[in-house]
């Protein structure tokens, strides 16, 4: 939440496409997961990616975390491209710099590893920690770091003795424990209770000012988007639609998609029922997009233009864009 | 709504009636397993009437499905109600017999569940899992059940030729419209939601719930609405009752309940969140985690995680849920003491 834009990005997908091949030999199908997006992380910093299921925010997060190989489009880690097979060090780098947060804290830990595994592993594999003592005093920092204190008594639990918050607290601590300059954060508190929601946000704003790691946030929740993120990039159909700083974007979306995706939130300060805006459509096929812009089917302002190509990006000021032919 | 529902199926009437509907009396319900008696319902009150949305919200674990499935009698063992009455207008549901069970349960009451998208068999067309339910109620012609079930595809606005499609060939939130059409088949007086969009895409829950209110108002059903998420139960809901650890602390009107929450626990929930709508502020969630339900905490269960606890008389007994206005119920030794002075 700085509303500073940065200037040299640490991390930059640029261009990425990624295209999964499925269905079987006589019926060969093509889904278009992600198109042509870029994004851009900077130092202490936090970047939304906000979309519905299946629009393709998971699998860009996965590219960045080189989890998918991208079916075109670079990588850049600071300035450098990141090169697919290069040496085992500099992958190793990359992986050590570049962590990643799941979102089920029920499944991301190993059960039969107590809590303090979790944290020394990756110190004893990247760091090459070796002493005991060292290790665990690390261990006790880290947990102390995520608020699981006393951390002594935290450090021998077992992931089955903790609650969904604590949990996603290890996960947090287990990337720290390699001093990452990015987290990527998959849908981080979407499996928590609302109630101790807003505290695993507030640790990652920690995080962000204190430590000046930079986040990329995935996420369905526009609204937590809007609590937690410097700048929103709204998604639809394996496409970037709308770029703006989240306030801005918050206060007046652009692309026909985030005003009807805004309009959908359930919000208590709507008043009662009021039936505004029907919203109508669903999200299309992935295996059989046309040329033109995706949303334009459910999209009451669709032009014949919008039938036959992808609205380029349309800069509308220096921090924010949109692809629609509207601008 | 293309199809406006003219002729009432079921045989009840909707005239205006007095009293409630629904009577949950002092329900108790125990999950009885090794490691102890787990008490997810504990003494919980409260009526639903006619033609009325009410909200129950609160954190997993808390009671609120399990509601729901004593309500609708589908608890399986380890769970057994262990105290209480479900009166559903002058039904005693807990001592209805299996076969009265089956008859009751889709034509005076249908339930809607979370994954109810997954529940649909997928060898069979929907069209052929509606015409079942209506052939075994209610029309035991096979043409006039598939009118019927064109019908009901309408109202919850699947495009009726989907009719023949199996359940892959339909997207989630079609598949839970499916389900929702399949609850309405026999126009009960009640639905109850478990959590009925939680699975689904904002837009297309936004969808599906104005459908539901839509199809509420013009059908006049009541609806027992569970969720966590407290923004869509606000937006939804005529009244709420809100849990915690297996009992109800606060009953209110969804917009008293958003507007003045008076339980520590419901006060903390509504700021827990945040909005799109309102103003952009630091917000913090509720320190600590909901109790174990084995060993609950004694006095009032929230009393280790509120920041305006009274002392022993938290710690020590157990709040009563009081009524602060005709329509407003609280449970909270520090509201109880305010009303007093």
């Amino acid at each position: 939440m700085t509303g500073v834009v940065p200037q040299k990005p640490v991390l930059e997908g640029r261009d990425l496409t990624k295209h999964f091949h499925v269905g079987g030999f006589f019926s060969p199908t093509v889904v278009k997961a992600v198109q042509g997006s870029s994004l851009s992380l900077y130092p202490g910093y936090v970047v939304a990616l906000v979309g519905e299921s299946g629009s393709g925010k998971s699998t860009i997060i996965r590219m960045l975390a080189r989890l998918y190989e991208p079916t075109s489009g670079e990588i850049y880690y600071e300035g450098e491209p990141v090169f697919h097979n290069s040496n085992h060090k500099r992958e190793l780098d990359y992986r050590r710099k570049v962590q990643m947060i799941f979102q089920d804290p029920f499944s991301s830990l190993n059960p039969v590893k107590r809590v303090g595994y979790h944290l020394e592993r990756p110190m004893i594999l990247h760091h090459k920690m070796h002493k005991k003592e060292a290790l665990r005093r690390s261990a006790l920092e880290l947990l102390q770091r995520v608020a699981l204190t006393p951390p002594e008594e935290y450090i021998e639990k077992y992931p089955h003795q903790l609650s969904g918050g604590q949990r996603q607290r290890v996960a947090i601590a287990r990337t720290l424990a390699v001093s990452p300059r990015v987290i990527l954060a998959d849908e981080p508190i979407s499996m928590l209770d609302v109630s101790i929601r807003l505290d695993i946000l507030n640790l990652m704003e920690a995080l962000r000012r204190d430590m000046n790691i930079a986040f990329l946030y995935v996420t369905h929740d526009i609204a937590s988007a809007r609590y937690f993120a410097d700048e929103i990039n709204v998604m639809y159909a394996g496409y970037i639609v709308e770029k703006a700083n989240s306030e801005e974007l918050i206060q007046e979306p652009k692309h026909p998609y985030t005003q009807m995706l805004l309009s959908s939130v359930p919000d208590p300060h709507r008043g009662l029922r009021t039936g505004e805006g029907e919203v109508t459509g669903e999200i299309p096929d992935l295996t059989t997009l046309g040329k033109g812009c995706p949303f334009a089917p459910r999209c009451k302002h669709a032009m014949d233009v919008c039938q036959e190509s992808m609205p380029p990006r349309t800069q509308l000021s220096e921090t924010r864009w949109v692809r629609c032919y509207l601008y | 709504m293309s199809a406006k529902p003219t002729s009432k199926l079921s045989t009840q009437q909707t005239d205006s009636k007095q009293g409630p509907l629904l009577q949950v009396q002092d329900l108790q319900v125990e999950y009885i397993t090794q490691r102890g008696r787990v008490k997810a319902v504990d003494g919980v009150s409260f009526e639903i009437g006619y033609h009325e949305v009410f909200g129950l919200a609160g954190e997993s674990g808390c009671g609120k499905s399990t509601i729901a499935h004593a309500v609708t009698r589908i608890l399986k063992p380890p769970a057994y109600i262990t105290g209480g009455k479900v009166i559903f207008e002058d039904r005693d549901l807990l001592s209805l017999t299996p076969d009265e069970l089956r008859s009751f349960r889709w034509e005076h009451l249908s339930i809607v569940f979370q994954s109810a998208m997954d529940s649909l068999n997928p060898v069979l067309t929907i069209g052929e899992q509606i015409v079942d339910v209506l052939q075994a109620h209610l029309i035991p012609d096979k043409a006039q059940a598939r009118q019927r079930a064109l019908k009901l595809l309408t109202w919850v606005g699947i495009d009726p030729k989907r009719i023949d499609n199996y359940p892959h060939q339909l997207s989630g939130g079609m598949r839970q419209r499916a389900v929702i059409a399949l609850a309405l088949a026999l126009i009960p007086q009640m639905i109850i939601l478990d959590e009925p969009t939680t699975a689904l895409d904002v837009v297309v829950q936004k969808q599906i719930i104005q459908k539901i209110r839509q199809l509420q108002q013009e059908l006049e059903f009541s609806v027992l609405f569970i969720t966590h998420d407290l923004s869509l139960l606000v937006e939804f809901s005529d009244r709420i009752g809100i849990m915690y650890a297996g009992k109800l602390v606060e009953v209110a009107p969804a917009r008293e309940i958003f507007t003045a929450p008076r339980h520590p626990y419901t006060r903390k929930l509504m700021t827990a969140f945040p909005t799109v709508l309102g103003p952009r502020r630091e917000l913090s969630g509720i320190p600590g985690s909901p109790p174990n339900l084995i060993s609950p905490p004694t006095g009032c269960r929230f009393h280790p995680r509120c920041d305006v606890m009274l002392g022993r008389v938290c710690q020590e007994d157990l709040p009563e849920l009081i009524h602060i206005n005709p329509d407003h119920q609280v449970a909270c030794h520090l509201v109880e003491r305010e009303m007093k002075s």
